[in-house]
């Protein structure tokens, strides 16, 4: 899969990159809320740390880029179905915005060997903290709450699932890429 | 589940909104969202609501539809009312067990929240009455003054097509997956959560071999057909700004020139 660093819009790597921007719009769909939050949980991120074990740090960065921008332009294909330029002027803009930052970080420091370990390190250590950083602080200023209201609504009750999930994603990434390579 | 998805939730149709040029709606509607943002009084929020309020009757598409669109966020909306109704100090017009409500939190909320609402319909009326096509078009062209910097704004707008087109092809595989393995025996609909987390791994690993072995062939499909990139490709339906566009953008300064003087007033 390292291949893209000449042309990363070759054919090839434009209809990777776009089957990811799909996958990702279909996977924010399986996703429900947890009572007193106001984040939700979904397998959005699944896909983002399997979208960044795949492709390069550029591709992602693209994918996210496109994938932003669709749902910016008022397809609903953000969690639970939102959509709009509001989304990301809006409380929960935080994560979209810390999301196109931590997911070619953690496809930059995922390595170029295939192992679980660096996988799940990438995932927990980078993608989570920065994705907590961005929707603290967007829920914040939006909502006028105070750090610790912020963090009960959007952190804190997450943090287990969101460490299972990336483990998980870890382990997919392991397996779809030994497959990739097998393959071509 | 997956059934509920209606990405580009397009509602064909002939108002004048579906008449305007994307390009001029998307434009258009980033002024409008960032007007809500600078013009926060209330008169201002008064003029807004009915604004967007005529816009949605002026497209024809049905009330209900657009009242979907608001529906996967009235969690966050209660969520943000309460946190506003019992944590903005106040005079007190109720009190339960120890949570003190405010007029100031009522208002606060109100407004936080409408603002959110306006947000929304709007940005749907977009998708309402814009293609995905057309939407994917006006991107394109939109994008085109950066290519001077290097944006390959051809390539974006084509990633976007062909992403947009493969949504539902990979919903119906999904819904595939799901249908095969739960007639080997897999169950899905039952356990803890971290049972049900595990019981994506037989869903995620074949749908994701099987859409990057899409996205191989489509290449190689692309290739065989000597697609090029944007160079020298014409369109079908040129994208052209005509009188509605005009008349729109007539009627949003007017509705700016009013905003702007209910804020210098003060109301």
């Amino acid at each position: 899969m390292e291949q893209g660093n000449k042309n990363i819009f070759d054919v090839h790597s434009l209809t990777k990159m776009a089957i990811c921007v799909a996958l990702l719009c279909i996977s924010a769909y399986i996703s429900f809320p947890l009572p007193f939050a106001s984040a939700m949980v979904t397998a959005l991120t699944i896909a983002m740390n399997l979208t960044a074990f795949i492709l390069t740090p550029r591709q992602v960065l693209v994918v996210m880029l496109m994938y932003t921008a669709i749902g910016a332009a008022g397809l609903p294909v953000f969690v639970g179905g939102a959509a709009g330029i509001g989304e990301i002027f809006g409380p929960r803009g935080g994560f979209l915005i810390a999301f196109i930052m931590a997911y070619p970080l953690v496809s930059l420091f995922k390595g170029r060997s295939i192992s679980f370990k660096r996988y799940s390190l990438a995932a927990v250590l980078i993608g989570i903290p920065l994705t907590y950083i961005g929707g603290t602080a967007s829920l914040m200023w939006f909502m006028h709450l105070s750090l610790m209201q912020a963090l009960l609504a959007a952190v804190l009750p997450f943090i287990p699932g969101d460490v299972i999930k990336a483990l998980l994603a870890a382990w997919l990434g392991v397996r779809l890429n030994k497959f990739f390579v097998e393959q071509i | 589940m997956l059934t509920d998805i209606t990405i580009g939730q397009y509602f064909p149709g002939d108002s004048v909104l579906h008449r305007m040029d994307p390009r001029v709606k998307i434009v258009l509607l980033f002024f409008f969202i960032v007007g809500i943002f600078i013009f926060d009084t209330r008169g201002a929020y008064a003029v807004m609501s009915v604004f967007t309020l005529l816009l949605m009757l002026l497209s024809h598409v049905p009330l209900r539809m657009m009242a979907r669109s608001v529906k996967p966020l009235w969690w966050i909306l209660a969520f943000t009312f309460l946190v506003h109704l019992c944590s903005t100090p106040g005079e007190i017009f109720a009190r339960v067990w120890i949570f003190d409500f405010t007029y100031t939190g009522f208002w606060q909320g109100f407004f936080v929240c409408l603002r959110l609402v306006l947000l929304i319909l709007l940005s749907s009326l977009l998708t309402f009455t814009t293609s995905p096509l057309a939407l994917t078009d006006a991107l394109e062209s939109l994008l085109r003054p950066l290519k001077r910097f290097g944006v390959p704004a051809h390539e974006l707008a084509m990633m976007m097509t062909i992403a947009l087109r493969f949504v539902p092809t990979l919903i119906e595989e999904t819904d595939k997956i799901i249908k095969a393995q739960q007639s080997r025996g897999s169950d899905f609909s039952s356990g803890n959560l971290m049972k049900r987390v595990k019981s994506l791994i037989p869903i995620l690993v074949p749908l994701f071999i099987s859409a990057f072995r899409r996205a191989d062939e489509l290449a190689m499909a692309m290739e065989a057909r000597c697609y090029r990139g944007g160079v020298g490709r014409t369109q079908m339906k040129a994208l052209q700004i005509g009188g509605v566009d005009y008349l729109a953008l007539a009627v949003t300064l007017v509705f700016a020139a009013v905003l702007g003087a209910l804020k210098v007033v003060g109301v």
